[in-house]
């Protein structure tokens, strides 16, 4: 008799085994279509469209996944040159603000000081036009204020402003590199961003430019450098505070902050000029001695001379300044000195490329915004017309100034701070929803393409702009007309490459003029406040994803903010601990020490700076992010922080390359048979050379895996969702690493032989599953997991509607009291068996199955694979000599295999 | 000795009443919840895959080719009933749904539960006929269920055939 | 089992008509017999040192002679097997099979309790017994295997799945009812049937009347458990309307059975018998039409395949038959031309329009085509639109090729 037989007889003899027959029929419907599916879809398999991601200038290539009429699921196109496939941690979580339930779902109205009320389109565009002739009327200017705009749109907005009177008053980005810009166009008549070949150098040094953060195009970048950082390059960061792209740099060279003027004015003086620099030019450089830019930087000296040897040693080294370091009182001097030093290195046009530059031409700095409140206060702006002001609040006094317009219009998806003022409000669609295009670089072009009708009666902004105009056309044929030109397969593959002109660039003449025009260096005492573009929000346009909230901040493992970063010698002198508040000038914020963040500085990242009275560079227009002599004092007050469990200090505990981990006294012995596999044993290979912490991977997984994100409480009792972190740990002094932590499918799993129901098993292929119909919620799986890996949902975590639509149909909602955890994305690994066995194959391909962190990691850190299969990937890094496993001494035989320099 | 016992008469009474409650309770879930369900159009199955002799992917295309069967679009239906039976009460209403272009919302017979991942085109690639697990549908006039779904079933087939039973290969 | 299949003719439609009527007859000859001899000899075990009249007493109520055991067990066991294997016609189930191994087993046990009853052997009677329980348990479990259709293409032993709860409730519904009516069958033969009641002073009366009241009681109160428990843990698709009001049937007759049966172990001298035992045996009917309609309300669909199979199959046959007939069918002029005269004069004459157009227009089209003309006669359809269908006149073939003949020739004389 077979045991379940021997079980069944035992039911029946204790009398008492339940009917099997018992589920009925619920309200499940099946709704037909009214008419057939496009030729070639098939209802419920997934469709793929490409797209441009814009949830920052960035503008990578996207591919939507479709599923049943909705997108699911965001990647990179592998095709696009912007991004190449991967895409960061705010792109991928940008799918939750389409399904956003706080989205503007109508126009709304308000009287003067009443509330806003729904009314119709008609009524809407008629009020709109009727202000305008008003105000027009009482001789006020009609302006629009948007963000920065591309491709059509940006034709567009002009032809409107034209064709309705209204003045294009500039572009308004927090973070728009006017000090590059300016730079640039006093040294090289270009005011413009141009593009790093990051790619091409073979040495580099970035100043405060946080390249794998939010500079520019992060996910390129990393792309980029992610190759290089495996091989082991001479790549310098200098920069005030901390950053991921800091902790990624071989060196890192924490300068007190505004000091970088010495080190580049040093280096221009030091190494030697490859393209020659006019005797005016050098006799106007500042003069700066080695010991003086060691004494001013704070940077050794010894460590000045190995920056200079690699710069001059390289064929090709890349000087690259930007981010905080421009963004002081002498952030003008900084990009002028490095424009300098770029020239004088030879990377212009090699590797500064000014004819593929960023299209950053329509944007003003902040000094524009400035004087645009300015002219409402004085009551001069009739109709304003704002689209797109991202982070507006930031900005000292802006925002209270938009009520002085006579009317304001607000072309919007959420009622930010922004736009919460305005008369009327005009809903805009998510890209997801319409019709564009952008050209974030000049020949980038890449085409949006709607991939759903609008879930509420939102419009896109071009067709709000061409209604309002009162034109008949759509923006869809209005985009088509300037696309009409491009071969179709352009179309296809949904983005252009269109070659550009490179014209030859010179020093201007007045670029001595602009040089001998420095004054001296400001002070900035200490402590300084620098006030970083946020990883997870950029200039805090993506505060509405509360996803973003969820993912813990890489550098200080914060999920759920605001918060300011202190470094460890000033909390331990003003006795402050993690969630202690600090007063900084107007506001408190609770602190996080942050090891590695140099002394004297605090950061905050530029969501959490609000009211902290952020002022504009008058000299470049940037925002001030890095200013000295500030107060911080402690108000004694606690606000409980969220984040990670476990300290980051790593010492001895078997979690860092070349780390042996306390030593275990037992010898290694089992009671159960070796796993025999035979035709695969998954396994995955994560290259710590390579990672640098961006987490998207985070966000991947959120979004494939269908993970719940839980809410501030519930991270403060430690319950967070997430089955994949990237976990920072130091030992000693040394810059953090990333280690990306998610269920190590263990051969010696201890999870396993704990759980009393078989809820998790380890399968023939090497898994260690998890199957949630079976799971009682004993918790003791997770108890007994040395990696932390398991979840335990503690509750249904319903989404409110819309949002409970974003699921991945391939992964169960898991209900409550049930453990779960990483699978290694088991639903593509079944995809891709059941592709092999279409094509008749017995077996999947090596690369075939990409777990979704793999698949958006910019800086391919995460390989998956067969480690049966010794042609597979995996198997060769596993075996390269560089894989170590996390607590490799409990025995546990990890199937996760982290890769660094540092084991041999 | 005799007994007396007319004292437990009632207590008789009383017991088959419960236990005719009882009969009562189970016929009334069944005819609730566990016998065909009424749709929204008496569709006959036993008319269209019986008496014309359709084949099942003639309208459930997805079969085949993806996990799910699918349910046909309205186009497909009227691609006859433009023409065929337009008298008949349950085609009025068809032509209604149809000039509407509104979707029929067709009640689920065959539900799996939240936990299971089941893909059609798996099963009928490796031959397996639909009646195994619809039964023959075509002589239904009104489709139920006629196979429990349950996990033990599906493991006893997957036994039978010598595939996978690996928890996964259904669950995640 | 090919020899069973072989055997088998597919089976006709009026068999199928009577195929129900018969399975249920035939499973009610068999089961209350067998179930009360079984219980009864078990019985006689318990009295059989202690007491060896009563044992003796206890094995005449349901006495095994060659006549009963032809009636009311080889016949309704052989027929079940052929009833079954035609209900379940083209299904890939070894019912039959199943239901040959089990009469075997079970005939032996009969045969073994006749031989223990007569040679006074107590351990024929007992092994006899416990042939009949194992006998009877699977034949529970194949009763279930055919209102369980999903198990059918996964049964690889020798045995139907004989380890499930249906299998078990269904057993010990089927063991209570034979204490009831075995309860009922001691009260009737002994304290009722005139032949054969006991002697009023037999000493063991009062003994054997408490014990079958006891039963009867018993039976009646612990039946209805089983029986909600045995819809209860039924296959949705075996279920229907049908099961449910037999079951609340046979609740109301256990109800009176129970307050009887109470009501007389007060009393020294029980009353109404043969009612009681009538009562009995139409809660095992009941109980058995309550199974069938589980097993026909499961094979619904396949009952549906096999009626349209077999009326297909009979309208096959006959129209091969009827061409058979047809091609040998000598006309018969005289009787042609009565039907003429009788029927189709009414509508045509020969060169005149009056109901349906006259022959001279529609016969060319026939000349020498004897088969279409026939094929219009034996089914008429609409031809001409000026003109009304022809209603069917429901002729047999020789009448049909009789009128045919008739027709041409008067359309060549006609010439």
């Amino acid at each position: 008799m077979e045991r379940r037989d021997f079980l069944k007889v035992l039911g029946i003899a204790t009398g008492g085994v339940a009917a099997s027959w018992s589920s009925g029929f619920g309200q499940d419907k099946l709704v037909s279509r009214v008419l057939p599916p496009p030729e070639g879809h098939i209802p419920g398999e997934p469709i793929h469209v490409h797209s441009v991601c814009t949830e920052c200038p960035a503008g990578c290539g996207l591919t939507v996944t479709v599923r049943d009429g909705l997108p699911v699921k965001l990647e990179g196109n592998p095709h696009h040159a912007v991004g190449g496939g991967a895409l960061c941690v705010r792109g991928q979580a940008s799918l939750v603000r389409v399904y956003h339930p706080e989205r503007v779902r109508r126009p709304l109205y308000r009287e003067p000081g009443g509330e806003l009320k729904p009314i119709g389109w008609d009524e809407a565009m008629a009020r709109v036009r009727t202000e305008l002739a008003a105000a027009a009327g009482a001789g006020r200017t009609n302006a629009f204020w948007g963000g920065r705009s591309t491709a059509s749109l940006h034709r567009l907005i002009g032809e409107t402003c034209a064709t309705l009177g209204l003045e294009r008053l500039p572009e308004f980005e927090i973070f728009h590199h006017g000090a590059l810009r300016g730079a640039y166009g006093r040294l090289f008549g270009r005011r413009t961003v141009p593009a790093y070949r990051i790619d091409r150098a073979d040495a580099l040094l970035t100043v405060g430019a946080d390249i794998v953060d939010t500079f520019l195009s992060p996910v390129e970048f990393a792309r980029q450098i992610a190759p290089k950082l495996e091989a082991g390059w001479p790549w310098f960061h200098a920069e005030p505070a901390l950053s991921l792209t800091g902790a990624r740099a071989a060196r890192r060279l924490a300068v007190a902050p505004g000091s970088e003027r010495f080190l580049l004015a040093w280096l221009l003086r030091t190494v030697p000029a490859r393209q020659p620099l006019p005797a005016g030019v050098t006799a106007a450089m500042p003069s700066v001695t080695r010991e003086e830019a060691a004494r001013q930087t704070g940077v050794p000296a010894a460590d000045l001379d190995a920056l200079a040897r690699a710069l001059a040693d390289a064929r090709q080294p890349l000087v690259v300044a930007g981010g905080v370091s421009v963004a002081h009182a002498d952030g003008h001097a900084v990009a002028l000195l490095a424009g300098l030093l770029q020239w004088s290195l030879g990377a212009i046009p090699a590797l500064v490329d000014f004819s593929a530059d960023h299209t950053f031409d329509a944007v003003g700095t902040l000094a524009d915004a400035r004087q645009v409140a300015e002219r409402l206060k004085a009551k001069r702006i009739g109709v304003l017309v704002m689209s797109r002001l991202h982070g507006l609040e930031f900005l000292d006094g802006a925002v209270e100034a938009l009520p002085e317009a006579a009317f304001s219009v607000g072309l919007t998806d959420f009622l930010s701070p922004a736009f919460a003022g305005c008369r009327l409000i005009l809903p805009v669609s998510h890209a997801l929803e319409s019709w564009g295009d952008a050209e974030p670089q000049r020949g980038r072009l890449g085409l949006i393409r709607p991939v759903f009708r609008p879930l509420h009666g939102t419009r896109s902004e071009g067709d709000i702009l061409l209604q309002l105009a009162g034109k008949t056309t759509s923006f869809k044929d209005y985009l088509f007309a300037a696309w009409r030109p491009y071969p179709a397969a352009w179309w296809k593959q949904g983005y252009v490459e269109r070659p550009v002109r490179a014209e030859a660039v010179k020093l201007a003449d007045g670029a001595a003029g602009a040089l001998a025009a420095l004054g001296q260096a400001p002070e900035l005492a200490a402590p300084a406040l620098v006030v970083a573009p946020s990883l997870r929000t950029f200039d805090g346009r993506s505060r509405v994803i509360p996803l973003l909230h969820e993912i813990p901040d890489p550098l200080s493992t914060v999920t759920y903010g605001p918060w300011v970063n202190v470094p460890p010698g000033l909390a331990r002198s003003m006795g402050l601990a993690d969630g202690d508040e600090l007063r900084l000038g107007g506001a408190a914020r609770p602190v996080r020490v942050l090891p590695g963040l140099p002394e004297g500085v605090l950061l905050a990242a530029v969501d959490a700076a609000a009211g902290l009275g952020l002022k504009a560079d008058p000299a470049t227009g940037e925002l001030l992010a890095c200013r000295g002599g500030i107060s911080a004092v402690k108000t004694g007050r606690r606000t409980p922080l969220p984040f990670l469990s476990g300290g980051m200090d790593a010492t001895h505990r078997g979690i860092l390359p070349g780390d042996e981990g306390p030593h275990h006294h037992h010898e290694k012995h089992s009671l159960y048979e070796p796993y025999e596999y035979v035709d695969y044993r998954w396994a995955m290979a994560v290259d710590l050379d390579r990672c640098v912490g961006c987490s998207a991977c985070v966000a991947a997984c959120y979004m494939e895996n269908n993970i719940p994100v839980a809410g501030p409480e519930e991270h403060l009792r430690g319950r967070e969702m997430s089955w994949l972190r990237v976990q920072p740990y130091v030992r000693g002094g040394e810059a953090p690493v990333f280690i990306p932590v998610m269920c190590q499918h263990c051969d010696a799993a201890p999870c396993e032989t704990v759980c009393p129901v078989y809820a998790t098993y380890h399968n023939e292929e090497g898994l260690n599953v998890q199957v949630y119909n079976r799971c009682v919620g004993t918790r003791y799986c997770n108890n007994n997991c040395p990696f932390k890996a398991r979840r335990f949902n503690w509750f249904e975590y319903d989404a409110p509607a819309p949002l409970d639509r974003l699921k991945n149909p391939d992964v169960s909602v898991r209900p409550k009291g049930v453990m779960e955890k990483c699978t290694f994305c088991i639903q593509r690994i079944t995809h891709a068996k059941d592709k092999a066995k279409d094509d008749g194959r017995r077996k999947v391909r090596d690369g075939e199955i990409v777990p979704a962190c793999a698949q958006t990691c910019p800086a391919g850190a995460i390989t998956f694979g067969n480690i049966l299969d010794e042609k597979s990937r995996v198997y060769q890094l596993a075996h390269s000599g560089r894989a170590y496993r996390l607590l490799e001494m409990l025995g546990t035989e990890p199937a996760v295999y982290y890769l660094s320099k540092k084991v041999k | 000795m005799a007994l007396n016992t007319r004292k437990l008469i009632p207590v008789l009474v009383g017991y088959f009443v419960v236990c005719a409650l009882a009969v009562g309770a189970l016929g009334w879930y069944w005819l609730e919840y566990q016998q065909a369900p009424v749709q929204p159009i008496d569709f006959s199955h036993r008319i269209h895959a019986n008496k014309l002799g359709l084949e099942c992917s003639f309208c459930h295309t997805g079969a085949a080719v993806s996990a799910r069967a699918t349910v046909p679009p309205l186009s497909r239906c009227m691609e006859c009933h433009e023409s065929a039976a337009t008298d008949r009460p349950e085609i009025v209403k068809l032509t209604g749904y149809w000039k509407a272009q509104q979707p029929i919302e067709w009640v689920k017979v065959h539900s799996l539960p939240w936990h299971v991942r089941f893909t059609h085109k798996r099963h009928i690639a490796a031959n397996v006929d639909c009646t195994v697990c619809h039964g023959e549908v075509k002589a239904e006039s009104r489709v139920r269920r006629v196979r429990s779904l349950t996990m033990g079933w599906c493991v006893d087939c997957h036994r039978a055939k010598q595939v996978s039973v690996d928890c996964w290969i259904c669950h995640h | 089992m090919d020899i069973l299949k072989n055997m088998l003719l597919p089976p006709g439609v009026e068999h199928l008509q009577m195929l129900p009527v018969l399975v249920v007859f035939m499973l009610w000859a068999h089961l209350p017999f067998a179930g009360i001899a079984w219980i009864c000899n078990l019985l006689s075990l318990v009295f059989w040192r202690r007491n060896p009249a009563a044992a003796r007493d206890l094995g005449r109520v349901a006495p095994l002679t060659w006549s009963t055991v032809c009636i009311f067990i080889v016949l309704p066991l052989a027929s079940l097997l052929f009833l079954f294997q035609h209900f379940l016609f083209g299904e890939m189930v070894p019912v039959g099979s199943y239901i040959l191994r089990l009469t075997l087993p079970i005939i032996l046990g009969f045969l073994l309790l006749a031989l223990g009853q007569h040679r006074r052997q107590a351990a024929f009677v007992a092994a006899g017994s416990v042939l009949l329980a194992g006998g009877y348990f699977f034949f529970s479990s194949v009763m279930n295997l055919i209102f369980t259709p999903e198990k059918w293409p996964f049964i690889r032993r020798p045995m139907p799945d004989v380890f499930s709860v249906t299998v078990v409730v269904h057993f010990k519904v089927f063991c209570l009812v034979s204490v009831l009516l075995a309860g009922a069958a001691i009260l009737f033969v002994l304290f009722h049937w005139p032949e054969k009641r006991l002697p009023v002073d037999a000493p063991h009366a009062e003994t054997l009347r408490r014990m079958a009241l006891a039963m009867v009681s018993g039976g009646s109160l612990l039946l209805p458990v089983f029986m909600i428990w045995e819809l209860y843990v039924a296959p949705e698709p075996a279920l229907s309307l049908n099961a449910f009001w037999l079951s609340a049937l046979v609740l109301v007759l256990l109800a009176v059975l129970a307050i009887w049966s109470v009501t007389m172990l007060g009393r020294s001298a029980s009353r109404w018998i043969a009612a009681a035992f009538v009562g009995a045996l139409a809660v095992s009917g009941l109980l058995i039409l309550k199974d069938h309609s589980l097993q026909a309300a499961a094979n619904q669909e396949h009952w549906v395949l096999l009626n349209e199979s077999s009326a297909r199959a009979l309208a096959e046959w006959q129209g091969q038959r009827a061409a058979q007939l047809a091609k040998n069918m000598v006309a018969d002029d005289k009787l042609g031309e009565k039907i003429y005269n009788d029927r189709c004069t009414a509508c045509h004459r020969f060169d005149q329009k009056v109901v349906g157009p006259p022959y001279n227009q529609v016969l060319p089209k026939y000349a020498g085509d004897m088969e279409k003309l026939k094929t219009f006669l034996r089914n008429p359809v609409k031809v001409d639109a000026a003109y009304p269908a022809m209603p069917n006149q429901g002729l047999t073939e020789l009448e049909v090729a009789s009128v045919a003949s008739f027709l041409l020739k008067k359309h060549d004389e006609g010439k």
